[in-house]
């Protein structure tokens, strides 16, 4: 028996939380579903929320950050409280994982696009994580 | 697994659905993401979820669609009363008679009013089409009268279809009717050898495989989608088969429903190009609109039974209430049952919704539509219902301060909920009057509404010829109540306060005016004439009446003339009931009428 092979409790990575890849990918040896564990889980998570109108989901019209609602809005100094508070307001209503720490827009006028930077910290791991978004029309 | 096990089906709604995910998801370790909102897992749950659903009510719908009770759509409820044999009812086109008075300048032999010679009225705003369905023969020793001629509204319409290819080598031929208000009866088929063929057959209407051979021409009809109809022909077996390039033509009339129903007025530029006079012989009814669909869920099992046969009574009664909307209650029986038996006669009372007498013209309608149907040697009687009617007098106190009412306000309403009471409870056939139903719905009119004091009598109508014997029984068929006897000479102010069983409306009798019917408490209907504080006996014995059965006997009275009455040439006459409930029997049909209720309001501060 080789020494490697003894893992201590302390060494090994606990899976507190754990999701599969929105596409479904798979991996190439096991051909089983890939996991994103812990912090990236809930990045996901996060992303997915930030990524959800209101009424996109079935029977659950309350769920979702509205942003892409105000896509078409005009850029204006005072959009951007608005879109502070959906943020904040999603994440607190539904990502009990994520401990919002800052949100931070960046206009890119030329582009007509939002850069979106969201940072929290994930409770119970105490990791502090970064999600980025770009709120773009599609065409 | 243990989890599987505990995994729920029953649930329908999608948060149960999405729930019973999540318990199963709990009972495995791969992920654990399934409580957060965001997570894929929980978006893979809702789409799970959001498919079972969908499926459920799916499922439902089409589970629901597949019986008689539950079906909603109207195609649904076709096709299943289709499989019973049964045709919903289609538009009706209201059936007016009238007689036509042609006047030509010249004299011929005979006129010849043809087939859909057109005639127009006018209900309300509404000017409506008439026509007659058949040619009709004037000459000109009967004046050039045509007398009773039925005219049905309605745009008159044709349709020709070429029978293609596909159609002629697929098993049935089958056209559809492109318009869902065609009046079925009056569709008319006929078929062409090509387009270019001048000559034609006519093809008729079967309604079963008995018979038929594969060169008759027949048609069968069937309901179609949206309320529409189709025309099937036959396989070469049972009906004639169409040949390819057929030119098939269907003639049919456009029906508006009920609108027209009540036109009493008709008038045409010319009838077979000649000026004409047209008076009215029956204003127009029997106009309908196609079957509702609780309508054909009632029907269809019924008219499986009947197999469109009258045998029993509950046959008679379905066929007429399903082919005569104009009819809303209907009682039969054999004509054994009459006082004075008749055999081989079936006797229908029907109860018209647009007339207290049933014009002939239309009992002759019903005789015709039945007569097929019903056994060999036997006959039908149409007869009108006997009315027994009842006059309310109620008082009604009303509490001025609950509400801003106006006292004629309250009246209106409590008229209101007689009429509807009327409507709801009575004016059928063996239906029963309850006074406390009555009283009860009067209180519940307005929350304003304290109580009420209603009294109510009987009454019947009578129409005898003037200067002449006048003999009737009069059938209550309850029980009357009578009074303590009173004597002529000694009653005096008691008069006012006595309550015969039974009192009649005024008429003149010998010169005496003012005179009415009274019973004397003995059995005997006599002649008086009344004031509140004498009585005087004018005819002694001019009847009998029978307080225990309900009969009053009218016997040889002469009456010199008489006015009064709901209407002129009517004297009524009025029955106090033991009971305050009335009952009607055979062919009674109780009933309120507006005319005969009598509502006065009380104000009262509390």
């Amino acid at each position: 028996m080789s020494k490697v092979a003894q893992v201590t409790e302390i060494t090994r990575r606990i899976e507190k939380y754990s999701d599969f890849f929105a596409d479904f990918s798979v991996h190439p040896v096991t051909g089983q579903l890939n996991k994103k564990i812990n912090e990236e889980a809930v990045k996901q998570s996060v992303r997915n929320l930030l990524l959800t109108d209101k009424y996109e989901r079935p029977f659950h019209p309350e769920i979702g950050s509205n942003l892409r609602a105000i896509l078409f809005e005009n850029m204006t100094p005072g959009i951007k409280p608005v879109m502070d508070e959906y943020i904040s307001d999603v994440i607190n209503n539904y990502e009990p994982r994520a401990n919002l720490i800052a949100t931070n827009l960046s206009f890119d006028n030329d582009l007509n696009s939002v850069n979106v930077e969201v940072t929290f910290g994930v409770i119970e791991t105490e990791d502090v994580v970064t999600v980025r978004v770009v709120l773009t029309r599609n065409r | 697994m243990a989890a599987n096990t505990e995994f729920s089906v029953a649930n329908l709604e999608f948060d149960s659905i999405k729930s019973n995910l999540i318990t199963f998801m709990r009972g495995q370790a791969v992920f654990a993401d399934y409580d957060f909102t965001g997570s894929s897992l929980n978006v893979l749950m809702d789409l799970l979820s959001y498919n079972t659903y969908y499926n459920n009510v799916y499922l439902n719908h089409v589970a629901s669609e597949m019986f008689l009770d539950s079906a909603q759509l109207r195609d649904s409820v076709y096709s299943i009363a289709k499989s019973l044999n049964y045709l919903p009812r289609s538009y009706r086109s209201s059936v007016a008679y009238i007689n036509i008075d042609v006047n030509p300048v010249t004299n011929p032999h005979q006129i010849t009013i043809p087939r859909l010679t057109s005639f127009t009225s006018k209900v309300g705003d509404n000017t409506y089409s008439f026509s007659t369905n058949a040619d009709i023969v004037v000459y000109a020793n009967n004046g050039y009268v045509a007398s009773n001629v039925a005219i049905y509204e309605g745009e008159i319409v044709q349709e020709a279809f070429l029978v293609s290819n596909t159609n002629s080598t697929s098993n049935t031929q089958q056209f559809y009717i492109n318009n869902f208000d065609v009046d079925i009866a009056s569709l008319t088929v006929k078929v062409r050898a090509s387009n270019t063929d001048s000559t034609n057959s006519e093809y008729t209407r079967a309604n079963t495989l008995f018979g038929l051979t594969g060169t008759s021409n027949i048609y069968f009809i069937e309901p179609s989608t949206n309320g529409s109809y189709k025309v099937v022909f036959g396989n070469g077996t049972f009906g004639r088969r169409l040949a390819n390039n057929n030119l098939v033509e269907l003639n049919y009339r456009l029906s508006s429903g009920t609108d027209p129903n009540g036109a009493n007025s008709f008038s045409a530029d010319t009838v077979a190009g000649h000026p004409a006079a047209i008076s009215l012989v029956t204003k127009a009814l029997n106009g309908d609109v196609f079957q509702n669909l609780d309508d054909i869920k009632f029907s269809a099992p019924r008219a499986l039974a009947t197999q469109e046969r009258a045998v029993t009574t509950n046959d008679y009664e379905t066929l007429i209430l399903n082919e005569f909307g104009d009819i809303t209650s209907a009682f039969v029986f054999g004509g054994d049952e009459e006082v004075t038996p008749q055999f081989g006669v079936v006797k229908a009372a029907l109860r018209s919704q647009s007339y207290d007498v049933i014009p002939t013209t239309l009992k002759q309608q019903i005789i015709n539509f039945i007569k097929p149907k019903m056994p060999i040697g036997m006959r039908l009687d149409v007869k009108d219902p006997k009315f027994i009617n009842i006059e309310v007098k109620s008082t009604v106190r009303y509490n001025k301060n609950a509400t801003q009412k106006t006292p004629s306000a309250i009246q209106s309403l409590v008229e209101s909920t007689v009429v509807n009471f009327n409507n709801t409870n009575l004016d059928q056939f063996f239906k029963t009057f309850r006074l406390s139903k009555l009283m009860k719905d009067i209180d519940a009119t307005d929350p304003s509404i304290l109580s009420n004091s209603t009294a109510i009598r009987v009454v019947k109508e009578i129409s005898p010829s003037i200067n002449k014997a006048f003999t009737q029984r009069i059938e209550f068929n309850n029980k009357l109540k009578k009074d303590n006897p009173i004597d002529e000479l000694t009653q005096d102010d008691f008069v006012g306060l006595s309550t015969p069983a039974v009192v009649s409306g005024t008429f003149t009798f010998n010169g005496i005016t003012g005179c009415s019917l009274r019973d004397n408490s003995n059995g005997v209907l006599q002649v008086v004439t009344v004031t509140n504080n004498s009585i005087n006996v004018i005819n002694e014995n001019v009847g009998t009446v029978d307080y225990e059965k309900g009969v009053v006997s009218i016997q040889e009275l002469t009456i010199t003339s008489y006015t009064g009455g709901f209407s002129s040439g009517i004297i009524k006459l009025y029955g106090r009931t033991i009971s305050t409930d009335v009952f009607g029997k055979r062919e009674d049909i109780i009933r309120i009428r507006p005319d005969e209720t009598t509502i006065t309001v009380e104000e009262i501060r509390e």
